[in-house]
């Protein structure tokens, strides 16, 4: 029997990436999915990144991932948001057509890597050292590392008003065994809910009741890889939940399967059905229903806002009550499915399990949830797996590198109790990590790994020293009032450091052409002067704390100095460095500072 | 910290008692090889008193009571055993040296507090208003320094920090959600929620003045041209008021320092040199830096001698201090100034027979309550190091106002928020540099 190095359950986006990014690194992969005409498939809306996502995104491409480029290939509309907020919160969102971006997934994945449809019901180990997998159908397949990416699968239950059957999507079937395999092997698992909505029939949409919601005139892209760009820019359509929808929500609140005690898995507080929305904001009389396309060749329409798991003849009933839907017909009904999660606590940052050596966990069986947390554990998995092969050291980024970074320290060091979703608040040094220096951080880290072609370190490595040169050479440019708006005689650097200019302002002083890339991030840095060397600053001091290892064999029951309460979480997560054990809830300052004592005490002796 | 630290905790000098501390994994263990008793120390659970006596080998050294208590309720968070010996210096040294051969070590100053600190028993303000309370000189001092302690800053700065975070997180919302349909809180009414917390810190900064005062007393001199009885009358303070005994050395030779408790006030006097033109060098140094040190004083004490009519001196002395208190001095010798204001203003005293010195008391009194007044309740600032971290929370927060009222760009404002919260975190002790801590906790005497 062949024996692989990575074995990649799932073929969803965490599971693409995975295989992909250890097929770039020289393994050899094998990819098992329930389904083999599912890879890639967006079960809940059709887009890709959005507020916080597409800086995922923008990170995963300058490692070498797939979904940006995807996107771009297969997007039929891309809009920039908070465009009138500062940069570092702006973030590109696609529209994708559906059907497309699982054909170019598919087509992908089979070109790169060994597939099976099969499903894996047993984690095959020796001692304490994963050996490969079994399936339902008793084939085993071996390999030096396995990555599980089951998505909402194992033991995936889908809620339609009381109606309740086992699937792993509507339509897919679930993954019983796998569940009782990590169980046996000393894993906890928790249970958690997530929702998507209604399909609508085309058809049977009224447009003209609602607002156009058109993509930007001049999009922008996701892949440093797209060189041709021309999305179609489908719009999307906005319209509103009404008193009455509400009112059948509240009548009806004893169907809904969460508000009835069916469900047990805690779901998104920051992606509620609209059953939560109507009864924990009773103030409000209407919420936004975004009306998106799901493809070019499809009549189906995504209804965004409105995911519900109340028997479909409510769900259309109080659908009809939103203008333009007054005669909608559904495709699908919206649903609520539970499903089991792996409390990604037991993970180490490489986000390889700390019980089984080999056995990498990624995607929404670690609690998030999300294509892009999905497909950004996807790849640092992938890549950890075959350093792991190779006896190399981790790939972990810091929380002051990438969102990545900052997704998997709150994954491994805080865990999680609801699906975890993506925020720029999350991200304590957000000015810096930016969707338009997201190749200056990282590309180096996949030219490193062999994971992007080298050309793109130097395109980076040039771009950057444009961006300095120009910005020392608008410092010395001094403009006086009479040729711009300005009271007082001013540099060019200070001019843009002003909100009301911009870079269109003040190119007419350069005397020189500066392509758009270059100008964009002249004026960014311009307008966040001082805020980006105080986020350095501030990170510099976190390194530091990154940089003091905790000695494997510390025993913290010996360290009398530290409360009871951080003592016990400190045994069972056995932080590696002390800015890991910082961010581990019940370890206080002082808890740290003792344990810092503690170590440079060890030290000295 | 995993070793035990002991120090004697009482005084040097004859006393009743006097008490040695031990902290720490092997404090109770220490004690128990020294002590001999019906009951050792390793047999409490919780906490207890025990009666026996200290032996060297088989020499007994000291008849004591024992007070054992176990971690974590304890001062410093650790087993603690302090010996009650008798009083004397003697008996409590034979004690330490002995805890000191038998496992533990001598306890750097402050460091008792410093382990409460570290043990999360207390946080920094906390640590840092025990070393006020040992040093508090006056009643009021000691009213302040122990609601510090009972946390009434610790709650207030906290209590700050959550506002300023919450104002953060609604930025934070029009950040994070900008599609959905969640209001977004409009700025202006962001901005009036800062500038009330800076309101606050600023009101709180003011608090600082006075606590300085109950701390470090109220610096009092007594000037005037040479002869008008400055030193009577600063002799006279000292011998009729309630002295305070103070270990606090005086900072120059020229100005005579001594100490008064007034209603709770800690008023340190200054006999300082007699101010008049001189051509002499020597004195002229002398004078020049009388004067600096009455610029910077709290309240001045300006004599005149009532018995000889103003000088050119006088006037200009009544000028520069106008808002200082005039006192006409030798009126046992008949008055003779003929200012009216001045006879008005002044308060009339004899340093010699007494007379008037319950007035100037009462007008010394009141001046002190108006200028440093203490209200029940209020929450009192305590170190200069708060007004720092204070001052650098409240630049911050302006910065905030400034990014949302121009530029709409509310990440920063989101940015320098959380600055100003991580600056409160420093005052509390939440973020904590070791240096700053090593700084703190030199400051206090051993075996505290």
């Amino acid at each position: 029997m062949k024996q692989y190095d990575v074995i990649v359950v799932g073929a969803g986006h965490a599971g693409i990436e995975a295989a992909l990014a250890a097929k770039r690194m020289g393994a050899s992969v094998l990819v098992l999915t329930i389904h083999l005409d599912m890879i890639g498939h967006m079960p809940c809306n059709p887009a890709v990144g959005g507020i916080a996502k597409s800086h995922l995104v923008f990170e995963i491409d300058a490692l070498g991932g797939e979904i940006g480029f995807a996107t771009d290939k297969t997007g039929i509309q891309f809009k920039m948001l908070n465009r009138k907020k500062g940069p570092s919160v702006w973030s590109l969102r696609a529209q994708v057509d559906r059907a497309d971006y699982r054909s170019y997934m598919k087509k992908k994945i089979m070109e790169s890597v060994d597939v099976k449809q099969g499903e894996v019901v047993e984690i095959l180990t020796e001692g304490e050292k994963v050996i490969g997998v079994k399936t339902k159908t008793g084939t085993e397949y071996y390999s030096k590392t396995v990555i599980l990416t089951t998505g909402t699968f194992m033991q995936g239950l889908v809620h339609i008003g009381m109606v309740r059957f086992s699937a792993g999507r509507l339509g897919e079937p679930p993954s019983t065994g796998l569940s009782d395999s990590l169980k046996k092997l000393g894993f906890e698992l928790g249970r958690l809910k997530t929702g998507t909505s209604a399909r609508a029939d085309g058809r049977t949409i009224d447009f003209s009741k609602m607002e156009i919601q058109p993509g930007d005139e001049n999009p922008e892209h996701f892949s440093h890889r797209t060189v041709e760009f021309n999305p179609p820019q489908i719009p999307c359509y906005l319209t509103h939940t009404t008193p009455e929808t509400h009112e059948i929500i509240r009548k009806n609140i004893a169907l809904a399967p969460l508000y009835a005690g069916v469900i047990k898995g805690i779901g998104p507080r920051y992606c509620p059905s609209l059953e939560d929305k109507v009864m924990k904001f009773p103030e409000r009389g209407k919420h936004h229903v975004f009306v998106e396309p799901d493809g070019r060749d499809t009549n189906e329409y995504y209804l965004n806002g409105v995911s519900s798991s109340l028997p479909e003849e409510i769900q259309l009933k109080f659908m009809r009550t939103i203008p333009g839907l007054e005669q909608v017909e559904f495709l699908r009904p919206g649903y609520a499915i539970e499903y089991d999660f792996v409390f990604p606590t037991q993970l180490r940052h490489s986000l390889e399990t700390k019980k089984i050596q080999g056995l990498f966990l990624a995607g929404q069986i670690n609690g998030t949830s999300g294509y892009e947390e999905a497909a950004a554990q996807g790849i640092m998995a992938g890549i950890n797996a075959v350093l792991k092969i190779r006896g190399e050291e981790p790939f972990v980024l810091r929380r002051d590198e990438a969102y990545i970074g900052v997704l998997i320290d709150d994954l491994v060091t805080r865990g999680t109790k609801e699906p975890y979703r993506m925020f720029t608040s999350r991200a304590e040094y957000r000015l810096i990590l930016r969707q338009d220096n997201a190749d200056e951080r990282l590309a180096r880290y996949g030219v490193k790994y062999g994971l992007v072609d080298k050309t793109l370190l130097e395109k980076v490595e040039e771009r950057r020293k444009r961006v300095d040169e120009l910005l020392k050479k608008m410092k010395r440019i001094v403009v006086s009032p009479g040729k711009i708006n300005i009271s007082k005689p001013a540099s060019l650097f200070h001019i843009l450091k002003m909100p009301e200019f911009h870079f269109e302002d003040i190119y007419k002083f350069l005397d020189e052409e500066v392509p758009h890339d270059v100008a964009f991030r002249v004026e960014i840095e311009a307008k966040y002067d001082g805020y980006i060397q105080r986020a350095i600053a501030h990170a510099k001091k976190l390194k530091e704390m990154e940089r003091v290892k905790i000695p494997e064999d510390i025993d913290y029951s010996k360290i009398r100095t530290i409360t009871m309460e951080a003592r016990e979480k400190l045994s069972r997560e056995r932080p590696e460095t002390l800015g890991e054990a910082s961010r581990i809830s019940g370890v206080s300052p002082s808890d740290i500072f003792a344990l810092y004592v503690y170590i440079k005490r060890k030290e000295e002796e | 910290m995993k070793d035990t630290i002991a120090a004697i905790g009482t005084p040097v000098g004859e006393g009743a008692i006097s008490i040695v501390r031990v902290s720490g994994r092997d404090a109770i263990p220490c004690v128990s090889r020294i002590f001999r008793g019906k009951k050792s120390p390793e047999d409490i659970r919780k906490s207890g008193i025990l009666y026996g006596w200290i032996y060297e080998g088989e020499e007994p050294v000291d008849e004591v009571l024992l007070f054992v208590m176990r971690a974590p309720h304890t001062y410093t968070g650790e087993d603690m055993v302090e010996i009650s010996t008798h009083g004397g210096y003697m008996a409590a040294r034979k004690v330490l040296s002995l805890v000191l051969k038998y496992g533990a070590r001598l306890a750097k100053p402050g460091e008792f507090t410093m382990r409460a600190f570290l043990n999360g028993r207390i946080d920094l303000v906390r640590a840092e208003s025990v070393l006020d309370v040992i040093r508090a000189k006056t009643e009021k001092g000691l009213k302040i320094a122990e609601q510090t302690l009972r946390g009434s800053l610790t709650v207030f700065i906290n209590k700050i920090k959550e506002r300023i975070i919450e104002l953060a997180s609604l930025l934070e919302v029009n950040l994070d959600f900008p599609e959905e349909d969640i209001p977004p809180t409009p700025i202006d009414e962001i901005v009036e929620k800062i500038n009330g917390i800076i309101e606050e810190l600023e009101n709180l900064k003011k608090t600082y003045r006075v606590s300085r005062v109950l701390r470090e007393g109220a610096i009092v001199p007594i000037t005037g041209r040479p002869n008008v009885g400055k030193s009577s009358l600063f002799n006279l303070l000292l011998r009729e008021e309630k002295a305070i005994v103070t270990s606090v050395p005086g900072t120059t030779r020229d100005v005579l320092e001594g100490w008064i408790d007034l209603d709770g006030y800690p008023v340190k006097l200054l006999d300082t040199a007699g101010i008049r033109k001189s051509e002499d060098f020597v004195e002229r140094i002398g004078v020049e830096r009388a004067m600096e040190k009455t610029r910077e004083a709290d309240i001045v004490l300006l004599v005149l001698d009532a018995s000889e009519t103003l000088t050119d001196e006088d006037r200009e002395l009544i000028k520069e201090f106008s808002d200082g208190i005039i006192i006409l001095n030798k009126i046992d010798l008949g008055i003779r100034i003929k200012d009216r204001d001045i006879l008005e203003k002044g308060i009339r005293v004899s340093a010699l027979t007494g007379e008037g010195l319950d007035e100037l008391h009462s007008v010394l009194q009141k001046k002190l309550e108006d200028a440093f007044p203490v209200h029940s309740g209020e929450v009192f600032l305590t170190r200069e190091r708060y007004i720092h971290s204070i001052d650098s929370a409240i630049g911050n927060m302006k910065k905030a106002i400034e990014k949302l009222k121009e530029t709409g760009l509310e990440e920063l404002a989101s940015f320098e928020l959380n600055s100003a919260a991580q600056h409160l975190k420093e005052i509390t002790g939440e973020i904590t540099d070791e240096d700053v801590l090593e700084k703190i906790f030199s400051e206090y005497c051993i075996g505290k």
